[in-house]
Order: structure tokens, then C-alpha cells, then sequence
């Protein structure tokens, strides 16, 4: 098998040289036997949106972790021991009645990864990247997120060390639910920005 | 470096491929895809080289080749670029592996550079200006942002080495606070754009005071 896109060299698929590249490392002795693979398992099974769900519910049932969430993100998420690799200064962003807050990065693809998880290929995709902080009310429309026009919305772009997760309303109907409740409906996308929490 | 990495404004891209919350699946599609990711940290570990410099690696493939390669190929090829530049392989034995050619990111146009010394110092509320920067190393300011003014909401409590210079493997890289700038969405894009706002986290040496 081989690539032949137009225009691109002719070379192996990408997974025939990202195989042969791992091999090459382990040969010569730079990469251990299970490198990857261990680091595979924490990025599918440790770094996760229901972390970020989890944090979102608590801040909404306890007034004083939200208070700590939105003064030291960093802190409030190191109580649940969820620091890590792309997310060790944590910034919660608060959205009301009147902003919405929205996460990209769109010289790459920089993401909170242990509390929302590694970026979905959308969030990594050229589209998003080109056109969220220039229209990203016609771009969530697009993705089926309707925000009213009074409320404005700040696209916050990862561009340092700073990580970010939104911190969404509240919604209506959801008084009197657990935490464990609650978290349910707190997505991967309402973290990202790009979703609002829906309780029925 | 202006290059095609930098897309934020960029005009003529279709939709975005997603409906908010569709089942979009595990963070990987092919166990391969892990291995980009799990070479950062090899790297990273062994000290060959920093995330940063994974960042240049990609910037610097060449545009036509970044722009029709797929997210994680592109960082297994920005990954095994680095481990050639720094010698702890050989595009050889690539090659070899593979039996076809193993094309690899272009070679930086730039040694990279230290953070300023005379920097200033800002605070949360103060009018900031992005320096009328052009420079053909690693940055992490994108190109909208350039020359135009905001207001800083935030400033870190950590700091972290300068990219333009752990960027490129260089040893001068200071350390120094990020800073929140955020920007009207009419001072970016004048009238053609929806956003009321949008805020970019800066290196302090990248401002200046407005």
C-alpha cells in the first residue's frame, strides 16, 4: 500500500510509516517495548470529559468550589487530582446570561487534555480553526448551537500554557438534581464552548 | 513564521464537520494514530527535544504537504523530522523501513531567538500592543492579533520558557508570565466577522504598552 495523493511525494501510508518509525526507535534502542501503547491507554482511559462534567457539577452545587474553579482553576482541579500533561494551569471560563465562552487553538490544536479528553478531529479540522474567532456565531449556528444575538460571545484561542475549560450556565429544569445527575449532561462539547447543557 | 499553520481569519473553508455533541468517538481511529503523540513524549522524556520545538517541526512541513496531510500523520512526520535533526536517527533508516521515500519537514529558516530583556511588565486592565513583529522562527502569536491593541484580563501566576527560543532547541529561553489579551472582535476583522471578542494568551515580550 502506498500514498499516492496528488501532488504529495510518493511515500508509505501513514500508518506503514508510523509503524516503521516506532520499530526504527525501538531497534536502536530509544523506545521501550510498550512506549506507546502505555501512553495510548492513559490518553483513551484517564484523560476524559467526564472530568471536566464532573468539575462543572460540583461548581454548580457549591458555591464555594465555584468561587475556587473561576479565582485558581489550576487549584480546584488539582483537589481531584486531575492535573496532567497539557493541563497543568487550568483556567475556568464563566459564561451568564450575557457571554458565551468558546475554546480553540488555531495554530494547532491545544486542548485541556486530562479534563476534556485529547481534541475530537473537528476541533482540529481547518474549518474550525480558520473560521471560529472570526464567525463563531454563524459556525455554532452551523453546529447547531443557536446563541441569541444579545449575547456576546468570546472565542478564547489556546495560544500559550494556559488550558482551558467553559464553565456553562446552569440550566432551567435542573433544580434539586444530584451532582451525578448534572455531570451527565455536561458534554465534551459544553466544555469546548460549542454545546449549551440540555436537561430534558 | 507566516506560514500555513497560522489559519485563524483565513476565508473560504466550508462548514465544520460536526453537530454539537454527535458521537464523534475514541480520541483515536487507528491504534497507529497514538504514535505521533506517544513520540512527543518519548522525545520529550529523553530530552532530544521539547513540545515546543514538535510545534516548529509541523509549522515547518512543506505547506502544500500540511495542508493535504490528516492531523496525527502530520505529527509522526514532525516527530521522526526532529529525531533526524537531532541524530538519534536517519531518514536512511526510514526509508529503509518503509522501502519509499519518508519526505520530512523543511529545515527551519530561522536559529530562533532569546525574549527580550527590556520587556514591560503588565497587569490585569492595562492597554497592550502586540508588537509589529515579523520574524521567521517559531512564534506563538497569531497573525490577526498582530500590531492590534486589547486589554490584558489576566496574568499567570507560572511562567514558562520563551517559544521562540525553546522552540529551536536553544538554551536562552528565560521564563516569563502570559498574559490574556483580549481583543474587540471589530478591531481584528473590522466589520466582517460575528465575534464580540476574542482573547489570545500572549508571551509578555510580544507586547508592548499601547
Amino acid at each position: 500500500m502506498h500514498d499516492n495523493r496528488p501532488g504529495l511525494p510518493l511515500q508509505a501510508s501513514a500508518e506503514e510509516r508510523a509503524r516503521a518509525l516506532y520499530q526504527v526507535l525501538k531497534d536502536k534502542g530509544v523506545a521501550a517495548d510498550g512506549f506507546v501503547e502505555g501512553w495510548q491507554k492513559v490518553f483513551e482511559e484517564d484523560f476524559s470529559p467526564r472530568r471536566g462534567a464532573e468539575l462543572v457539577a460540583r461548581a454548580w452545587t457549591d458555591p464555594d468550589f465555584r468561587d475556587l474553579l473561576l479565582s485558581d482553576g489550576t487549584a480546584a482541579v488539582g483537589q481531584y487530582g486531575y492535573l496532567g500533561p497539557q493541563g497543568e494551569y487550568i483556567v475556568a471560563l464563566d459564561d451568564s446570561a450575557s457571554v458565551k465562552h468558546v475554546v480553540t487553538c488555531t495554530l494547532c490544536s491545544c486542548t485541556a487534555w486530562p479534563i476534556l479528553g485529547l481534541p475530537p478531529t473537528w476541533y482540529k479540522s481547518f474549518e474550525y480553526r480558520a473560521r471560529i474567532c472570526r464567525e463563531p456565531r454563524k459556525v455554532l449556528a452551523e453546529m447547531g448551537t443557536d446563541i441569541p444575538a444579545e449575547v456576546a460571545i468570546k472565542v478564547y484561542d489556546t495560544t500559550a500554557e494556559t488550558r482551558y475549560m467553559v464553565l456553562p450556565v446552569r440550566p432551567e429544569g435542573t433544580g434539586g438534581w444530584s451532582a451525578e445527575q448534572l455531570a451527565q449532561i455536561v458534554t465534551k462539547d459544553c466544555l469546548i464552548g460549542v454545546a449549551l447543557p440540555k436537561a430534558g | 513564521m507566516d506560514g500555513i499553520h497560522d489559519l485563524a481569519g483565513m476565508q473560504g473553508f466550508g462548514r465544520v464537520d460536526h453537530i454539537a455533541d454527535a458521537d464523534v468517538g475514541g480520541p483515536f481511529h487507528h491504534d497507529w494514530e497514538a504514535i505521533g503523540y506517544g513520540g512527543i513524549f518519548l522525545g520529550v522524556e529523553k530530552g532530544i527535544f521539547s513540545i515546543d520545538e514538535v510545534r516548529h517541526a509541523v509549522e515547518r512541513l512543506e505547506p502544500l504537504y500540511y495542508l493535504m496531510t490528516p492531523y496525527y500523520e502530520r505529527y509522526v512526520v514532525g516527530v521522526a523530522s526532529l529525531l533526524v535533526e537531532k541524530g538519534v536517527l536517519t531518514q536512511d533508516e526510514l526509508v529503509a523501513a518503509t522501502g519509499k521515500p519518508f519526505p520530512l519537514a523543511r529545515p527551519a529558516l530561522s536559529q530562533g531567538r532569546a525574549p527580550r530583556q527590556d520587556r514591560s511588565l503588565f497587569a490585569v486592565g492595562d492597554r497592550v500592543r502586540v508588537r509589529d513583529d515579523h520574524f521567521a522562527g517559531h512564534v506563538r502569536y497569531p497573525a490577526y492579533c498582530r500590531g492590534k491593541v486589547g486589554t490584558v484580563t489576566h496574568r499567570t501566576s507560572a511562567q514558562w520558557p520563551f517559544p521562540d527560543a525553546i522552540g529551536h532547541g536553544r538554551n536562552d529561553c528565560g521564563s516569563e508570565p502570559t498574559l490574556h489579551v483580549e481583543f474587540a472582535g471589530a478591531d481584528l476583522w473590522g466589520d466582517d466577522t460575528d465575534a464580540s471578542a476574542v482573547v489570545v494568551d500572549l508571551f509578555e515580550t510580544y507586547l508592548e504598552p499601547a
